[in-house]
């Protein structure tokens, strides 16, 4: 799968590559406005995370451009520009998703997945990890054919590592991940470690070995090898 | 010190005018006494000397033989003189009352016209010659400097209030730069920040993926991660009350209150259920509000959060909302909060310091956007919050 990543700042840049590089994505970079119109241009890809401000150019003017050759490119708007107005704007225009800086990249990668997953809906509606099948259409798990009650936020939690696997996810992108709205309110992510406790529990009840590692204080891991 | 009653203008100059109206007629109507008195003086005089001339006749007949002087007394008619005499004392005293009389009446009639002329006069004149006055008193009454709008001011021909308005215009115009440079300096300060705080999560994301990370570089990484989420989330909260600062009120639509808070709740039960709590909603059915949604979201979390935080475990938390307010009541700490500093910034409780000290703050904003009130309260070992919306 072949991503173009559009932002100035290269370090954050970087970051994304490397991160995404673990799923076997494609990264490729555009630095400037010039040089991701260029490669939009020649080339297709299967996203777009784009970076409303580049220095001195409009972002939006990318996805214009984009809608105007009627490529297919889902774009996910990555942005600074926190204001609500902005991602209205972004998201009429024809934007898959709207992610606001500062993020953590497992919330990236959580992002791009769900945007790929919708765009490829018909063919794959289940995700499926060592014994765990999860239906995305009916929001069910199983583990070898029996079903697993879990709550949403346990639901969200799992969907989340595994769309994160073999990658730590710190402990503060988990509680923001599932409190959402909330994530601006919350002082401490301690809730998390309850959360993660019960998915690890119910799990292992329904025979499914220990997937969830736990990463010294930081976070946690999917790891099913 | 006790504090002087506020009077007037009209009154401040009425007043003075009047006490000396006062004084000038009683000092003129005394002069006009005293002068008719001397009239009067004149008067008496003029009969003392006619009887004086009777006397001098009286004495030349006395001198006369007596025969004479009985026939000429014979002659003079005793009771036409008494009668003379009581008819002069009779006018005299008539003329006494008389003066007394005219004199007062003139003295009062006078002093009415006088204090009604003044009265109406000074009101009309003081009307007409303060009115550009009253015009920029009005104006700058009006005036809020959170409008971000140069008030317009009456045009004036009086030189004094030109310049008052010249000064007032100066005043204000500067005053509002300042303020505007302000307020962008909080939202461009925060824009500014999202970069750098970016790269540092991003970098942080890619130095937990190292597989040779030892416990004690683990330990100093969480701390450092949850410094950056601090950061990134102080850093949101200023940029959010700097937005509803710097916003004039748009995007308000119809809200379906029951409906947003079945969205809400869920969201909020994470950290209901990490607390122990017990959360009891109250919402009017059908409830409507005209309000700005992603504020009200804002407002709701806010105020249910602050519930949560600062409870105790097994506490409760209650939500009412009817179409004419909200009520967030929770159990907590047994202690009155200070009404008045609580909804300041950065003000924190010392000992539970659990938040970042704008929720408060941004719940005060949002309201004051909407022209809503907000109150707190402590009743019955509850803090109650009270929202009352004004449509």
């Amino acid at each position: 799968m072949k991503i173009l990543i559009i932002e100035d700042e290269r370090k954050i840049s970087e970051n994304i590559k490397n991160y995404l590089s673990e799923e076997n994505y494609v990264c490729e970079c555009a630095y400037t406005y010039d040089e991701a119109v260029e490669k939009i241009r020649l080339y297709s890809y299967d996203c777009i995370l784009l970076d409303l401000m580049l220095s001195g150019e409009d972002g939006l003017e990318i996805l214009q451009e984009l809608k105007r050759h009627n490529k297919e490119e889902s774009v996910i708007i990555i942005s600074a520009k926190g204001s609500l107005e902005d991602k209205l704007k972004g998201l009429q225009i024809g934007a898959d998703d709207y992610l606001p800086k500062p993020f953590h990249l497992s919330e990236l990668s959580m992002r791009i997945y769900a945007v790929m997953r919708r765009k490829n809906f018909g063919s794959n509606n289940r995700v499926m990890s060592g014994e765990i099948t999860i239906n995305l259409l009916s929001k069910t798990v199983t583990v070898r054919e029996q079903q697993v009650i879990l709550t949403k936020s346990e639901y969200d939690l799992l969907l989340f590592l595994i769309g994160n696997k073999n990658r730590v996810i710190s402990k503060s992108a988990l509680a923001e991940h599932l409190s959402g709205d909330m994530a601006d309110m919350l002082a401490n992510h301690d809730f998390v470690y309850a959360h993660v406790k019960n998915l690890k529990s119910k799990l292992t009840e329904a025979g499914c070995p220990n997937y969830v590692k736990n990463v010294y204080g930081v976070g946690y891991k999917w790891e099913t090898e | 010190m006790k504090e002087k009653k506020a009077r007037s203008l009209l009154w401040m100059v009425l007043i003075p005018l009047i006490a000396a109206t006062v004084v000038i007629m009683f000092i003129s109507i005394n002069v006009f006494y005293h002068g008719m008195e001397v009239e009067l003086e004149d008067h008496l005089f003029s009969i003392v000397e006619e009887q004086d001339g009777w006397l001098i006749q009286l004495e030349e007949i006395a001198k006369l033989p007596p025969e004479q002087s009985a026939q000429i007394l014979q002659t003079i008619d005793i009771d036409e003189l008494r009668r003379q005499q009581q008819q002069h004392y009779d006018t005299v005293v008539k003329l006494d009352e008389e003066i007394e009389q005219v004199v007062i009446t003139q003295y009062v009639v006078t002093l009415i016209l006088i204090l009604a002329y003044l009265g109406i006069v000074l009101q009309f004149v003081s009307k007409r010659i303060w009115k550009p006055f009253h015009e920029t008193l009005d104006t700058m009454e009006r005036f809020s400097i959170d409008k971000g709008t140069l008030p317009h001011f009456e045009k004036t021909n009086v030189s004094e209030f030109i310049r008052l308005n010249h000064s007032f215009e100066k005043l204000i115009k500067n005053s509002i730069s300042i303020y505007q440079s302000q307020k962008e300096f909080t939202e461009n300060a925060s824009h500014e920040l999202h970069t750098p705080l970016a790269i540092m999560q991003s970098q942080l994301d890619m130095l937990i993926q190292r597989p040779d990370l030892t416990e004690e570089q683990s330990e100093i990484i969480s701390s450092i991660y949850s410094n950056v989420s601090h950061l990134a989330r102080l850093n949101n909260n200023l940029l959010l009350l700097a937005k509803i600062e710097n916003r004039n009120r748009t995007a308000e639509e119809l809200i379906d209150v029951s409906r947003l808070i079945e969205i809400v709740l869920p969201n909020i039960s994470i950290m209901i259920e990490d607390h122990k709590l017990v959360l009891h909603s109250d919402i009017q059915d059908n409830c409507m509000l005209k309000a700005n949604k992603v504020l009200f979201v804002s407002l709701l979390n806010n105020l249910l959060t602050n519930a949560i935080r600062y409870n105790h475990p097994q506490g409760t938390v209650q939500l009412t909302i009817t179409e004419r307010e909200m009520v967030v009541a929770n159990t907590g700490e047994n202690k009155h909060l200070d009404a008045d500093t609580i909804f300041r910034r950065f003000h924190k409780n010392r000992e539970v310091s659990k938040g970042h000290g704008l929720g408060l703050s941004i719940v005060e904003k949002i309201c004051h956007y909407h022209g809503w009130n907000i109150e707190y309260k402590y009743e019955s070992n509850q803090h109650i919050f009270i929202v009352t919306f004004t449509q």
